[in-house]
């Protein structure tokens, strides 16, 4: 099963644990993060897009800043490169044992023709959870609409591969519950009608706890229950 | 900024085949987008095109679609000529060469041709198409730029990146051609994925008042196929193929063999309307004639 956590988000974080540090615990524990920062008027500074790049590295997923406009295409592009890469990295390894080096390029081309169809087959029918973070801190607000179109469309993606492909959605911080830095939107589904009740009343607010939230979306994806009110031990489980 | 390819692609540059060894001079750019470069090249006194893809993975998965589909019995038969690598500032870049067909887009064929030539071009398409979807594949990524149109309506497909084998997830797709975007049907590579691409990209060539621009970006949750029914009642040439249109759009077609046997007798089942002028013209010459040839014999009698 392979495991993705799509971050998208406007700025910096200001509360809780660094979310660098929670990526890096994402990463350790074999779930990729990827991360999109929307910016429709050049708002996202040099510490934002310098942190958006470091959640990535630390991930071992990449980062991209785009605009509402390329939302779509770019989760599109990210979760589907993602799979290929991991697959990739799989099979690499297995290159290196056997020919002790792991570079496609160096294959003669017959052979790379071979190993690229299976992974072409591997990225087709291996199953595969993303979980999106939305940041829905107040800036966020006009960028709502392409968000929700953002996570339609990938769903649609999903849904046509082979494997078992499931997609849920949080947001942060959370709207109900003052003291939780998460909220979940939609369970693992891959459903689109499940789609239409979301984010109708989310009410944007102005703290940003980008770790917090990052970890306890870890805590869900590693397929621990997911309990809003238990946030400071999930918390506490990580702070070092 | 100079990107990658500039000197490599350089109009008389040489690439050179790391495996093969086979040389080809550089005539000129075609075109260049994210993950690719295509240029025209010579070899000889023949003429080829080349793909080079930075991103390995993808574009060997091209080439994978492209060597199956070149080993069949079908009009792509020969289409993949070579497979190799070039070496680009100390890095290994892979490329292929395929036939180099020439030709214009087919908005532009239209443009200068006429609009009725849309009925041969659409049967050429499908019949493409048929051939794709018998070797057991989906174009995917069927739209305007993909397709060359030569000499009196030929088609050719151009760009086999989004190619799948039916039953899986399309591989690549452009938005407004993908019935995903417009609420009508799963992103899954059947033959109904196509006719519907199909459907977008002829209500496309023939939307005279540019009715697609405002659509494309429009909130998902109003955007519905219905909005392009105008289209059909715009121009002359596509109300007489619009219930065909409408069908690929409903994802009717179960099958490119169904479409492609409906598109012909649509086109030409119905009488070709002659312009109203020509008959009466006709008709008044011929009596002329008449009373010519009367007056003629009614004198020399």
């Amino acid at each position: 099963m392979m495991k993705q956590i799509l971050l998208i988000t406007d700025g910096c974080s200001n509360v809780g644990v660094s979310p660098v540090i929670a990526a890096a615990q994402a990463q350790a524990e074999g779930v990729t993060v990827n991360v999109i920062g929307v910016v429709d008027q050049g708002e996202l500074g040099m510490l934002g897009s310098e942190e958006i790049r470091e959640i990535a590295a630390a991930g071992g997923g990449m980062s991209r800043i785009v605009n509402s406009g390329q939302l779509s295409q770019t989760v599109q592009m990210m979760t589907r490169k993602t799979v290929t890469t991991t697959i990739q990295h799989a099979v690499g390894k297995e290159l290196q044992s056997i020919l002790g080096h792991s570079q496609l390029e160096q294959l003669p081309p017959t052979q790379r023709a071979e190993v690229v169809q299976v992974i072409d087959k591997m990225s087709e029918t291996s199953s595969l959870r993303v979980a999106l973070l939305i940041d829905a801190s107040a800036s966020m607000k006009p960028k709502m609409a392409a968000v929700r179109e953002a996570i339609h469309d990938l769903l649609l993606s999903l849904r046509a591969r082979t494997g078992q492909s499931e997609l849920a959605v949080f947001h942060f911080p959370s709207t109900k519950d003052r003291d939780a830095s998460l909220e979940m939107d939609l369970n693992w589904t891959n459903e689109l009608a499940n789609l239409d009740r979301m984010f109708y009343k989310i009410n944007m607010k102005g703290t940003t706890p980008t770790g917090p939230a990052l970890l306890a979306t870890l805590q869900f994806v590693a397929e621990k229950p997911f309990v809003e009110s238990a946030e400071d031990g999930m918390l506490s489980d990580y702070v070092v | 900024m100079t990107t990658w390819y500039e000197d490599a692609f350089r109009p008389g540059s040489e690439i050179r085949g790391k495996w093969n060894g086979r040389v080809y001079v550089v005539e000129r750019l075609l075109g260049a987008g994210s993950n690719g470069v295509v240029a025209l090249v010579r070899r000889g006194t023949s003429r080829f095109a080349l793909k080079a893809g930075r991103e390995t993975v993808d574009h060997q998965s091209e080439i994978n679609s492209l060597t199956a589909l070149s080993l069949t019995a079908t009009s792509f038969k020969h289409f993949l000529v070579e497979v190799d690598d070039m070496i680009v500032q100390d890095r290994e870049i892979p490329f292929f060469v395929m036939r180099y067909i020439e030709g214009v887009k087919v908005s532009d064929y239209l443009h200068k041709h006429g609009q009725d030539w849309i009925y041969v071009i659409g049967s050429n398409l499908l019949r493409k198409l048929m051939e794709l979807h018998r070797c057991g594949y989906v174009f995917g990524d069927l739209k305007i730029e993909n397709m060359i149109v030569s000499k009196y309506g030929h088609v050719d497909l151009i760009d086999f990146g989004g190619m799948t084998l039916k039953g899986r997830a399309i591989k690549q797709l452009t938005e407004v051609y993908d019935r995903g975007f417009w609420k009508a049907g799963e992103r899954v590579a059947e033959e109904s994925y196509d006719l519907f691409s199909f459907a977008i990209l002829i209500l496309k060539v023939l939307d005279v008042k540019n009715r697609f621009q405002g659509l494309q970006h429009s909130l998902p949750q109003n955007r519905e196929i219905e909005q392009l029914h105008p289209i059909l009642k715009d121009s002359q040439a596509a109300a007489r193929i619009a219930p065909f249109i409408q069908r690929a759009l409903n994802g009717q077609w179960q099958s490119s063999e169904e479409a492609y046997q409906h598109w012909k007798k649509q086109v030409t089942g119905h009488k070709l309307t002659p312009s109203p002028l020509k008959l009466p013209w006709l008709k008044i010459c011929f009596a002329a004639s008449l009373l010519l040839f009367g007056a003629t014999v009614y004198i020399y009698w």
